[in-house]
Order: structure tokens, then C-alpha cells, then sequence
């Protein structure tokens, strides 16, 4: 078909659809085409669903900070504005101390599942050996159970082997944190598996041909390629440990107790601004780890990008 | 060749994977200062043989040796041989000359003699001025020449290039064919290259190894190859071909006479009989050898009447298709001289397609044993 009878098929569909048709059209800004699926974007119905989307996800987040500067002790109906909750929580030492607890549980917890995670990735990607698929069901087996069970599980394993409770700080912390290095240290194995999966085994091969062992090649090749994949899945690790709150529930003890924990306990004796206070803290310092994670993976300088 | 000549000496090598054999018993001895192919269509085990050299594969049976030693066990990072990737594998996350660099680290060369030898090989590779560009700023021809010079720097005594071109587009390629050709002779090192492409191999290489199946069908000079095919395949593989199949009817000594239908009785080389003395044999002759004549051959040139079936123009030559009264096909290239001539011929026309007896060659194949099987 030549351009010109294609146009003369056109020109009367554009007739038989006026109004609408036309708005489309000029909204995108070339004639009479097909929308293709990112041009819904434009749609104001779609925009309407976005932003009520992004209500019911931060309402609620912006709701708790605002609340948390509330000057009253119920936290019902705004009062005024104050930040003597902030100071309150600051003066409040078990939930500084739950605080320190958690911090502690997670930097532990993110440093060990991020290498044992790292070493299974590698394994799994880099050798066939015998039963090597019921080994890697068996990895991500922590990721499908119910957080319930795991909970259960953990406590009656830690009672079963007679886990001490009366050691002192930090050792106090040991059970939780085993508990968190197991169901984080899966989702490191993910995140650094899927990035080995584009990874060139040539350059594994040019290495080893320049003269490098076997480890030189893990250190100088493969661990730089994984770093975007060490990173999240670092983040990952510490986001769960630091915001886990049942598997840590029947682990923890009188002299464990964690943020989550703390603020549940809290809750009980009614909602204060100074868990809301308590909670922007939590939320803060998510938001600020997640943006040195990002930024520590600065677009432009993917070191797998050839 | 003598024993202080060779610097890789393959023997009775071979490998499996599985009941597959890749690599079928094949003995090689390639040269101190050679540019050395191996040419074959894909999966004929040229790059694994080129991987077993470099350590990367081992051989089921059979010795591979480097410079007199035995590389039995010798991991890839202990062999005096370097390799080019097919991905030219430019690790990402490094500098250019940072990846130049890397070789002469992990061997402990000296702190001060790096940056020298680094800027030495960039130079050589016309790279200077590049060192601080990461790979992801690099063209493809210019990630090449990281390659090239990564493994150079090393000095290595063999080097190995797997299908180095194979990525480039025909201009580059073309170019990179001399600055490959420059490089060896600058260098003394000596280069094996693995391709499928013939036009890379003849004009590079000193000598190239034709593999099938796993096996070495001929080592030759491009030359020699080309004129001299050993058997169906590397005539096939190699260039052009026309064929007619003969009856041998008088063999022994340097010639042999051969009776093929079309053609008459032809007295042909017997070089390339490979001692048989009977029976049904392939009679071949070069495209290019043929001319087209409005009268019989005459003065030791011998041919046959084809009609003019389909013309391929490509500017400086065309490839006339023929048809004989037998139905055999015959390709004649006829280069275009004069900006006019090829007017003189248009399909069905008639003429006879004559060339010299003596550009006739003779191959042990049966003709009708897996001719296409072989014809590549």
C-alpha cells in the first residue's frame, strides 16, 4: 500500500472520531496513531489510580510523623505542635536501650548473612554437585515458611538446646541474632544470584589467563561485578533484622527486647506521641540507609556494564 | 620442521564430552613465529582444541605441549600462552590501562616497570591516551585492542585468538586483519587464530589447519589449500567448486586419466588421489579457471556446453550459473574488465565453459558418498 492511499484510509476514521480522538491526538502530539501502553500514562483516569495509590501508601506514614509532634498525650485530636515527645523517648532509657539492641542485632545480623548468603550464591552458581537442587530449595526455604512458624521453631530450638539466659550484654543478643541471620541470609543469596546470572564467565577466564589463582579472581573480578548485588542485598538483610517483630517475639527475652518489641509493649498503655516519635526515628534511619545504599550504586559506574 | 622449530606440539589429542568426541585425535606441530589458523564450521572443535591449549579445557587423551614442556595439569594461570576472548572479556569495573595492568600484577612484575610496559603495549596497539577510559567508553574495535594488548603485555610465547573478528563490522574487520598480521611480525610471537571465516585464514595466516567433526582434514599454506584441496571438504569449505563425478581409468605414477561423462577422458595430476587406483573419484576445478568461449576448447584445455541459467553481479566480477545438457550446474566468475562486457552475457545464452587441463584437480572422495554432507 503506498503512503498516499494510507492516508486517504485515515483521514475519514479521524472524521468518524472527533472530539476525544482529536484531544488524544493533540495531547501526544502526532496525528492519528495507536496509543501504545505507556502513552496510558497520560490518561487522567490512570494519574487518578497513581495518586491513590501513593495516599494509602504515605497517608498514613505522614500522618504518624505529624502525630508525633502532637502536644497530647492521648494522640487523638491535634493539640499543637511540640517536640517534647522526641525528648521524652531520648529520656526514656528501655526504649533506648531496645533501640541500641536493635541496631546492634541488625549491623551483626546484615554483616553475617550478607557473606554466608554471598558464599551459597557462589556455590550454587559455580559448581554441579549432588543434590544441588534440593540444596538450593532447602536455601529458600526460610523465605516461603510463615514468619509464625520460623518464630515457634526458633524458640523451641533455643530452648531445646538450652540456650543460656542470663548472659550478659551483648552476648544477651546471640539468639536473636542467629535467628535473624537465618531468615535474612536467603534473600542475600537471591538478590547475588540474580546478578551472577549476567555475569561473563570469559572475564572469570581472562583473569585466570592473566596469571590469577583461583582467589585473585573471586577478590580482583568477581567480588567488584557483585557489588551492586552485595549492596542490596546487604540493605535488604538490615531492613528485615531491624524491623522483625515476630520471629524476634519468641526469641527475645527480659533483657533482649527490641525496638519493634519495645513499641508493641508501648502500644498497650495506649498510643502516646512518643511512639510516634520512637517510629520516625525507625523510619528515618530505613529511609537513610537505603539512600547510601543507592547512592553507593551511582547509575553510570555499574561495574558489570561492559 | 625441526624439534627446536616447534613451539606447540599436539599428539593423538582428544576430547569427549560425554560420547561426543570434539576434538578427535589430532596431531599438530605449529611453528615459533608462525601466524597459525584453525578454520572449520562451528561445532568442528577448533575452539575447543584453541581452549586446551589455553588451559581451559582438559584433553581426554593425548599431550599438548608448550615450548618442549608438557601442559598436562598446568592450570590456564601457570602457561607461558595468552588468549584473546571471543567477548574480548575487558573486565568492567577496571581502567583500560588498569586491565593492561592486571597481568603484570598478579605476576609480581616490579611497581616501577608497569606504567612503562602498560603505555609500551598501548602503543603498540594504538591505544595511547586511552589508559584512563573505562570499557563501557569503548568501541568494540577499540575493546579489542584492550584485549590484544592485556594479553601481549604478558609476553607470552604462544598467543590465542578465538574468533578475534568475529564481533566487527566488515570495514573494521578488514582493518584489523592487517594490524593483526603488523602486530605478529612486530612481536616475534607466535599467533593461533580460531575462525570459521576462509577470507580471514587465507589472508592472514602462514598456515592454516582445516578441521571437521573434530578432525584435521589438511594443514597448509592458504595456497597451497586452495589450489591442492586434500579432499571434497576442504575444496568445498574453501572458495568455489565445481565437481563431476568420474570413473578412474588409469592411475599410477604422477598423472592419472579419468573418465568423466561430460568432460571426455581427462588426464589429470594424480596428487591429490591419495593412492586409490580405481573406482568412482571427484574431478574439480575452480570457478575463476573457467572461461567462456563461443568454440570447443582446443590446445590441452578441456570443457563443456552450458547454458547461461542465472548471473550474479557483484561490480567487480560476476558468477555465471550454467546448465549442462547432463543438468550439471557450473559456476564460471568472470571478472568485469571493460564497463561493457558483461552485456556479452545474458541468461540463455549458450556457451562453452572451457579451462585448462592442468587446473583440473582430482579427489579421492566418491562423489556421491555424503557429498553434501561434506559440501559445507
Amino acid at each position: 500500500m503506498t503512503a498516499s492511499s494510507l492516508e486517504a484510509e485515515r483521514a475519514p476514521a479521524a472524521a468518524r472520531r472527533p472530539g476525544r480522538a482529536r484531544r488524544v491526538a493533540r495531547a501526544l502530539g502526532r496525528g492519528e496513531e495507536a496509543r501504545g501502553p505507556l502513552d496510558y500514562a497520560r490518561s487522567w483516569w490512570l494519574r487518578g489510580f497513581a495518586a491513590a495509590v501513593f495516599l494509602a501508601l504515605y497517608a498514613p506514614i505522614a500522618m504518624l510523623i505529624v502525630f508525633s509532634f502532637n502536644d497530647s498525650r492521648r494522640n487523638i485530636v491535634w493539640q499543637g505542635f511540640t517536640t517534647d515527645y522526641y525528648v521524652k523517648a531520648w529520656n526514656n532509657a528501655e526504649l533506648i536501650q531496645a533501640f541500641v539492641n536493635s541496631l546492634t542485632i541488625a549491623a551483626t545480623s546484615t554483616l553475617v548473612s550478607t557473606i554466608l548468603g554471598t558464599c551459597a550464591a557462589l556455590v550454587l552458581w559455580r559448581f554441579r554437585f549432588p543434590g544441588r537442587p534440593l540444596y538450593e530449595g532447602l536455601t529458600s526455604l526460610p523465605i516461603v515458611i510463615p514468619e509464625i512458624c520460623m518464630g515457634v521453631a526458633m524458640m523451641a530450638f533455643f530452648n531445646r538446646i538450652g540456650w543460656p539466659t542470663d548472659l550478659g550484654w551483648p552476648w544477651v543478643l546471640g539468639n536473636i541474632t542467629i535467628a535473624h541471620i537465618a531468615f535474612s541470609f536467603p534473600f542475600v543469596a537471591i538478590v547475588v544470584r540474580a546478578r551472577l546470572v549476567g555475569f561473563n564467565r570469559e572475564l572469570e577466564e581472562a583473569a585466570r589467563d592473566l596469571g590469577a589463582s583461583e582467589w585473585q579472581v573471586l577478590r580482583d573480578i568477581v567480588l567488584p561485578y557483585l557489588k551492586p548485588g552485595l549492596i542490596a542485598g546487604a540493605m535488604i538483610a538490615f531492613v528485615l533484622s531491624l524491623d522483625d517483630f515476630v520471629i524476634t517475639f519468641f526469641t527475645a527475652g527480659p533483657n533482649s527486647v527490641t525496638l519493634p518489641i519495645k513499641i508493641f509493649s508501648m502500644i498497650r498503655f495506649g498510643v502516646t506521641p512518643e511512639i510516634n516519635a520512637a517510629s520516625t526515628i525507625l523510619i528515618l534511619i530505613t529511609v537513610a540507609a537505603t539512600v547510601v545504599g543507592v547512592a553507593m550504586q551511582r547509575p553510570g559506574h555499574d561495574p558489570g556494564k561492559e | 620442521m625441526s624439534e627446536a622449530d616447534v613451539i606447540i606440539s599436539l599428539r593423538d589429542v582428544t576430547k569427549r564430552f560425554g560420547a561426543f568426541r570434539a576434538v578427535d585425535t589430532v596431531n599438530l606441530a605449529i611453528a615459533r613465529n608462525e601466524f597459525f589458523a584453525l578454520l572449520g564450521p562451528s561445532g568442528c572443535g577448533k575452539t575447543t582444541l584453541l581452549r586446551m591449549i589455553g588451559g581451559f579445557e582438559g584433553p581426554s587423551e593425548g599431550v599438548i605441549a608448550v615450548d618442549g614442556a608438557d601442559m598436562h595439569a598446568v592450570p590456564p594461570n601457570r602457561r607461558p600462552v595468552n588468549m584473546v576472548f571471543q567477548s574480548y572479556a575487558v573486565f568492567p569495573h577496571m581502567t583500560v590501562g588498569e586491565n593492561v595492568a592486571y597481568g603484570l600484577k598478579v605476576a609480581g612484575v616490579s611497581k616501577r616497570e608497569i606504567p612503562g610496559r602498560v603505555a609500551d603495549a598501548l602503543r603498540m596497539v594504538k591505544l595511547d591516551g586511552y589508559a584512563g577510559r573505562r570499557s563501557g567508553q569503548l568501541s568494540g574495535g577499540q575493546r579489542q585492542r584492550v584485549a590484544l594488548a592485556r594479553a601481549l603485555v604478558k609476553r607470552p610465547k604462544v598467543l590465542l585468538l578465538d574468533e578475534p573478528l568475529s564481533a566487527l563490522d566488515a570495514k573494521l574487520r578488514e582493518a584489523m586483519q592487517l594490524e593483526l598480521v603488523r602486530l605478529q611480525h612486530e612481536t616475534g610471537i607466535t599467533f593461533i587464530i580460531v575462525t570459521h571465516d576462509q577470507h580471514e585464514a587465507l589472508s592472514m595466516a602462514d598456515r592454516i589447519a582445516v578441521m571437521n567433526a573434530g578432525r584435521v582434514q589438511q594443514v597448509a599454506s592458504p595456497a597451497e589449500l586452495y589450489e591442492h584441496p586434500a579432499n571434497r571438504f576442504v575444496a568445498g569449505f574453501i572458495g568455489q567448486i565445481n565437481v563431476f563425478e568420474g570413473e578412474l581409468a588409469e592411475a599410477g605414477g604422477d598423472s592419472c586419466v579419468v573418465d568423466v561423462g561430460e568432460l571426455g577422458r581427462v588426464g589429470v595430476a594424480a596428487r591429490g588421489l591419495n593412492g586409490r587406483g580405481g573406482g568412482r573419484v571427484t574431478v574439480a576445478v575452480r570457478p575463476e579457471k573457467i572461461r567462456l568461449d563461443t568454440a570447443p576448447p582446443v590446445d590441452g584445455r578441456i570443457g563443456c556446453a552450458g547454458e547461461v541459467a542465472e548471473i550474479a553481479y557483484y561490480g567487480g566480477a560476476s558468477h555465471i550459473f550454467l546448465t549442462t545438457e547432463r543438468g550439471t550446474r557450473i559456476n564460471a566468475n568472470v571478472v568485469n574488465a571493460g564497463r561493457d562486457t558483461q552485456g556479452a552475457v545474458r541468461v540463455g545464452h549458450r556457451f562453452w565453459c572451457t579451462w585448462d587441463a592442468a587446473d583440473t584437480f582430482v579427489l579421492p572422495d566418491d562423489p556421491r558418498a555424503g557429498a553434501d554432507a561434506l559440501s559445507g
